[in-house]
């Protein structure tokens, strides 16, 4: 519920602001994350998810949205976060176009559209070059708090994208094998 | 004096009589059996003798007369011959034979000579008897027979007596005669009745000797038994009797030891036996007089117990009054507790309709939330498309934004009602929760109020029951109550009873005492003495006594006594 609070409290400092970007924010285990908006297609309720065999366990298969197979991921799972699987009742799917395609991101909520002036956004964190943080676009300062912004084509690899495009050609043939979640 | 009947003679008369008895007979036998007897066996001796001597004098004269007849010679020649054959026959010492004719005329007389031719009818004997008539009859009627009569011996005067045996020869008439002197006979007959008469003395004096001491040899016990039996008669026990022969005497003798052993043993059972009697009727006195205490502490147990049962009927009473009263008060309570459990379910009933309402409510509330979810949705959407859309969609944007917040708003109200009413739901759930708990407690403050009931009216059946146990008691009690008064006067008639008794032993004691059974006498009159207590003045426990009663003490007897006076 943290959304609303968030939400409750969002600055609506972008309006008027020089070279400011939408941003979505969206929130995973009550961390604050977010997303461009121009890489943001929609934002639907969590649907049913058809699973598909031998796929990584973070991909949990492909939804129907409005006669358009896109695969579906999730995000925490990918990130190796703690509650991953554990949907509730306002657990959303950001669907975002990136280079290879179509993708739905499993997100706990969605809080809110921000605009984030440039002058508020710095680079990500060096932890050294073992540390692979270049799916971090930036971090931006909200207030006292910190969002991660993401970089959507970083944060899907290759694996995932070459899933995506076979998915999406594959799509017509697989049968509908839903199950609930 | 007089004399006795033969059964009361003594027996030393009786045996001694039958010896003279006998004696006597035998006296009167011989003198008048025996020597008669003898005396004619003599005579008839005699008599034969001169049969036979006259015999051959006839014979003599018959073969003289026959040889007269074959003409031998005449008739005179053999009365002749016969006269002087026969007058030449003699027997024994110089007896002759004589003849006479039937007119008692003499014929032929050896002796007397002078006489023949001569009647000798008119010659008699000293005593007067006419002998010669006598001997012609006697021949002539029976033709031989005897004549006693008195002729004197041959050279004396005096007459001596003769038997003389006469014989008739018919054809000349002629009576044949001879005779003895029988005074030897006499003699004989003197000296064998001598004789006799002194064996007759000697025997009869050995017989009443032995008689005599036979007589005493029996009379001798007798004697002892007859002392033995007065010694008795007057009740000495102590009498010793010696048997000192085996014949019936003896026999008697000790039977009557023997009787008097049993009898001494029966008197001295009866005397201990008396005193046990005695004893015993003392303790059924004692016993008495405790059971009559005991009797008396019954009756008035009886009449406590009979007060308490009163008591107790009367609490009863009470008891069952109140437990109906109890029950009756119960009864009010379950219905109130009946009412207060319906109310209660009305209640539970409400706190439903509560719950469902408040249900409906929340499921209304969620629809309004999830209408503000999809309206904060399209909000996002149209806040991304308005992004895209740059410079165009500020202003879409913002009308997004507002759209969001109202959405925001709505959702945060959604939500409060969500937490009211689950609040609320929580709260009627737990006053449901409260209310079926009162309402079981209600429904089992019921059932024990039923069963209070139940007790109650078990109660007060259980006291009518008591009453009329109690009823039964008393009338058991009453009976108890007669039963003791019965016993009281059963131990009183028990008591003179008893004392009968003891009287009665003591006076069977006295009659026993009667007898003497032991030497000492001191003995016989401590007995007669503990016999009879109670007339003692000081019950002095003597050694002799306690010798005869060696169980007794002498605080027993000093309680005989007491018993005695009681």
């Amino acid at each position: 519920m943290n959304e609303f609070e968030l939400g409750g409290t969002q600055q609506r400092s972008g309006e008027g602001g020089d070279n400011g970007r939408e941003y979505v924010t969206f929130s995973l285990n009550a961390e604050l994350y977010a997303f461009d908006a121009l890489q943001v297609q929609e934002i639907i309720e969590l649907t049913t998810v058809t699973k598909v065999p031998h796929l990584p366990g973070h991909l949990k298969g492909v939804i129907n949205l409005r006669g358009t197979i896109i695969p579906v991921i999730d995000l925490k799972q990918k990130f190796g976060m703690d509650g991953a699987g554990q949907y509730r009742k306002h657990t959303c799917i950001i669907v975002t176009e990136f280079s290879a395609g179509v993708m739905g991101l499993i997100v706990d909520t969605v809080s809110d559209i921000m605009n984030i002036p440039a002058a508020n956004i710095s680079p990500p964190p060096d932890f050294g070059a073992r540390i692979n943080t270049e799916f971090i676009a930036g971090m931006a300062k909200t207030g006292d708090s910190l969002v991660l912004l993401l970089n959507v084509d970083r944060v899907l690899t290759d694996e995932e994208s070459s899933v995506v495009s076979q998915v999406v050609e594959h799509a017509p043939e697989l049968q509908t094998n839903t199950t609930e979640t | 004096m007089k004399l006795k009947s033969f059964g009361n003679w003594k027996i030393l008369s009786k045996i001694i009589s039958i010896s003279v008895v006998t004696i006597v007979m035998i006296f009167a036998i011989s003198m008048l059996v025996l020597l008669p007897f003898i005396q004619k066996k003599l005579m008839h001796e005699k008599e034969a003798a001169l049969n036979d001597v006259a015999d051959i004098a006839v014979t003599l004269i018959k073969n003289l007369d026959e040889r007269a007849q074959k003409g031998e010679f005449t008739e005179e020649e053999a009365h002749v011959r016969a006269k002087e054959v026969v007058r030449g026959l003699r027997y024994a010492e110089g007896e002759y034979i004589f003849i006479i004719d039937q007119d008692a005329k003499m014929i032929m007389h050896p002796i007397k000579p002078e006489l023949e031719g001569k009647s000798v009818a008119d010659s008699k004997d000293p005593s007067g008897k006419a002998l010669f008539v006598e001997m012609t009859k006697v021949a002539k009627d029976k033709g031989e027979g005897t004549v006693e009569y008195m002729w004197p011996k041959p050279g004396q005067t005096a007459a001596s007596p003769k038997l003389s045996y006469v014989n008739l020869y018919k054809p000349w008439g002629w009576v044949v005669g001879t005779g003895i002197y029988i005074d030897d006979v006499t003699k004989e007959m003197n000296t064998i009745r001598f004789g006799i008469i002194i064996a007759l003395v000697i025997c009869a004096v050995v017989i009443l000797l032995f008689s005599w001491i036979v007589a005493r040899k029996i009379r001798q016990p007798l004697v002892e038994a007859v002392d033995a039996s007065n010694r008795l008669a007057q009740g000495d026990l102590t009498v010793a009797i010696n048997a000192t022969t085996c014949d019936e005497t003896g026999q008697l003798l000790g039977a009557m030891q023997e009787m008097i052993d049993g009898i001494k043993g029966v008197v001295n059972q009866t005397i201990e036996a008396s005193h046990q009697v005695s004893q015993a009727a003392d303790q059924i006195s004692e016993a008495n007089q405790s059971f009559s205490q005991k009797i008396t502490e019954q009756a008035a147990s009886v009449e406590e117990t009979t007060a308490t049962m009163e008591e107790m009927s009367a609490s009863i009473k009470s008891t069952a009054e109140n437990s109906r009263e109890a029950s009756n008060l119960a009864r009010n309570s379950k219905t109130l507790a009946d009412g207060g459990s319906s109310v209660m379910e009305d209640t539970i009933k409400a706190m439903d309709d509560i719950n469902k309402s408040s249900r409906k409510i929340a499921n209304i509330s969620d629809v309004i939330e999830e209408i503000a979810f999809q309206t904060n949705l399209l909000a996002l959407n149209a806040a991304v498309e308005a992004a895209r859309a740059g410079e165009h969609g500020k202003g879409f944007a913002v009308v997004a934004a507002e759209i969001r917040s109202l959405a925001q708003r709505t959702t945060q109200s959604a939500k409060e009602i969500n937490g009211l009413i689950e609040d609320s739901s929580e709260k009627t759930s737990k006053g449901v929760e409260l209310a079926q708990e009162l309402s079981k407690k209600l429904t089992e403050i019921g059932f024990s109020i039923k069963k209070v009931t139940d007790l109650m009216d078990e109660v007060a059946a259980a006291s009518q029951e008591q009453s009329a146990g109690i009823n039964q008691v008393n009338t058991a009690m009453g009976q108890v109550d007669q039963a003791t008064q019965a016993n009281a006067s059963l131990v009183e008639e028990t008591s003179a009873a008893a004392e009968e008794l003891a009287a009665q032993a003591r006076s069977l004691l006295d009659v026993v005492s009667f007898f003497k059974v032991e030497e000492d006498h001191h003995k016989a009159a401590s007995l007669r003495r503990s016999a009879k207590p109670a007339k003692l003045a000081s019950p002095k426990p003597s050694a002799p006594r306690q010798a005869a009663l060696p169980a007794k003490s002498a605080a027993a007897s000093a309680d005989q006594d007491d018993f005695s006076e009681f």
